[in-house]
């Protein structure tokens, strides 16, 4: 009751009493370094970044109230008309996000995932109660929509979750989904390259995965390549080549929203394999679309990704 | 595409549930719908009573004047009520004809016939004094003679009161109640006229 009586959206149905009026959508990177936004203005996609320093932005941890007259609302969301019928999906790196591989067997039925079955389906896993669960199929889909051999098991704090939430919330706007930022670049990896080796590198993360026809057969997550080294991920690829030899010889694509395409080349530049670059070249026609994403192309294409790949929402 | 919320709380799933929920959303328009009734019986209600606070001085100004003409009118009750008699007579002092008009009617006519002397005349007058609306009713008894002459005095009486019918109201009924008949070497006959007139 007392759940109920907290989530009433009074206020929703006071200021949508005479019409639900046109819902809009945004998307917020959110990271401990960095805060970017996309979102629609006046009819076309902008994209923002550099909105971390601005007092009332959004954060992991701690966010500054987002009162009127705050320098995020006066720069960052001017014309962008945040307000009730708002829909925010976050792109988040945090270093607690969690990636990995189940047997689509072992999960068994389409039952809740719970702290308890996500503890039993990856026993290793340590404060599974503090965490969101999502199990996602190897094409990223819902795993009840079509349940394929391989499934990934995604975890983010609870902590992220509420405090983002809670900052929606003084907008009275909702959140339609929040993605890992290496979820969002490994599926536009596997758009650009729907099968071979992906090598996905967040300021936080390494996931490596390797793919066939748009289908993940094999992931992974490991630390961020400053901390790794190339040489480490290397060998990693190089055993799921022994695991598909007839995978082997694809190149493997690299892709990441801190390091330049030449960044990139010259990181992988002792590889074993023949190795790809994401760079902004690959998106020209996205350039037509977003205004300002010249800054930061990667990060600004990600973001317009993960704009697709969160559904409308399906209760309006 | 992922799931639509992936990743979201159960609490802002259900934000959003509630949101587009039309038994909840028809829920809140009547609650709303109430507390504006409310707000609307309590402005009502408030504004009537502004208003009656605003009316009371007066209203018991009004209650003070209505109790001063109400003893006022049981004080001149009685004097009213004269009046309204005085008032109902009105109509009947104005065109009333009184008893001396008749008379000089009478004496007109007498004068108009020679040969008829007045004896006697008895008047009476049926007025009842404590009926508003009652009216004169005069009975007029005449007794005269006619002087035997070489006229029948039958002739002359006929005569006689057709001048008293012209002379007196229209309303006014004459009738002969007792013939002129000379009686024997008598010179004068006797006779007797009745007049009766109720006033209008």
């Amino acid at each position: 009751m007392l759940q109920f009586l907290s989530s009433y959206p009074w206020r929703y149905y006071l200021k949508t009493f005479l019409g639900k009026g046109r819902s809009a959508r945004g998307v917020l990177l959110v990271k401990e370094d960095k805060v970017s936004m996309l979102s629609g203005v006046g009819g076309k996609l902008v994209f923002s970044s550099g909105l971390k320093e601005l007092k009332g932005a959004p954060s992991l941890a701690n966010s500054s109230k987002a009162r009127p007259g705050t320098d995020f609302r006066k720069k960052a969301l001017v014309d962008r008309s945040v307000g009730h019928s708002f829909e925010w999906i976050f792109v988040v790196d945090t270093p607690e996000v969690q990636i990995h591989q189940v047997d689509s067997l072992r999960y068994g039925g389409t039952g809740e995932l719970t702290a308890r079955r996500v503890m039993e389906l990856v026993p290793s896993i340590l404060k599974a109660d503090l965490a969101n669960w999502e199990l996602v199929n190897s094409k990223l889909q819902p795993i009840e929509q079509d349940t394929t051999p391989v499934s990934i098991l995604l975890g983010l704090p609870q902590s992220v979750v509420k405090e983002l939430e809670g900052w929606s919330r003084q907008f009275q706007s909702i959140v339609s989904g929040i993605l890992p930022l290496v979820l969002v670049l490994l599926d536009q990896s596997i758009s650009l390259s729907p099968t071979g080796f992906h090598v996905v590198l967040t300021t936080n993360h390494t996931v490596i995965a390797l793919t066939q026809e748009g289908e993940i057969r094999l992931i992974t997550r490991v630390d961020p390549i400053k901390r790794l080294g190339v040489a480490q991920i290397d060998a990693i690829i190089g055993s799921f080549g022994d695991t598909f030899p007839e995978m082997a010889h694809h190149p493997a694509r690299f892709i990441s929203s801190d390091f330049s395409s030449a960044e990139l080349a010259n990181e992988a530049k002792d590889f074993s394999i023949p190795i790809v670059s994401t760079s902004h070249l690959e998106f020209l026609d996205l350039e037509e679309i977003i205004q300002g994403c010249g800054v930061a192309p990667i990060e600004a294409f990600a973001l317009y990704r993960a704009l697709c790949l969160v559904p409308l929402n399906p209760y309006q | 595409m992922v799931s639509y919320g992936l990743f979201t709380s159960r609490k802002e799933r259900n934000r959003q549930r509630y949101r587009s929920d039309k038994f909840y959303r028809g829920t809140f328009t009547v609650i709303l719908m109430v507390i504006v009734a409310q707000a609307f019986l309590a402005a009502a209600a408030s504004a009537l009573l502004t208003a009656e606070k605003r009316i009371d001085p007066e209203t018991r100004t009004l209650e003070l004047r209505l109790t001063r003409l109400e003893s006022e009118e049981e004080q001149y009750g009685a004097l009213l009520r004269k009046l309204k008699t005085v008032a109902s007579l009105k109509p009947l002092i104005e065109n009333r004809i009184p008893a001396t008009k008749l008379v000089s009617n009478i004496e007109e006519a007498f004068l108009a016939n020679e040969q008829v002397g007045l004896v006697e005349l008895k008047l009476s007058n049926h007025f009842d004094l404590n009926d508003p609306n009652s009216k004169d009713d005069f009975t007029i008894l005449i007794t005269g003679a006619i002087k035997a002459t070489s006229l029948i005095p039958t002739v002359i009486l006929t005569d006689f009161t057709k001048t008293l019918g012209e002379k007196l109201p229209q309303a006014a009924n004459v009738e002969i109640s007792r013939n002129a008949v000379v009686q024997g070497a008598d010179a004068f006959a006797p006779f007797e006229v009745r007049i009766h007139y109720t006033g209008p």
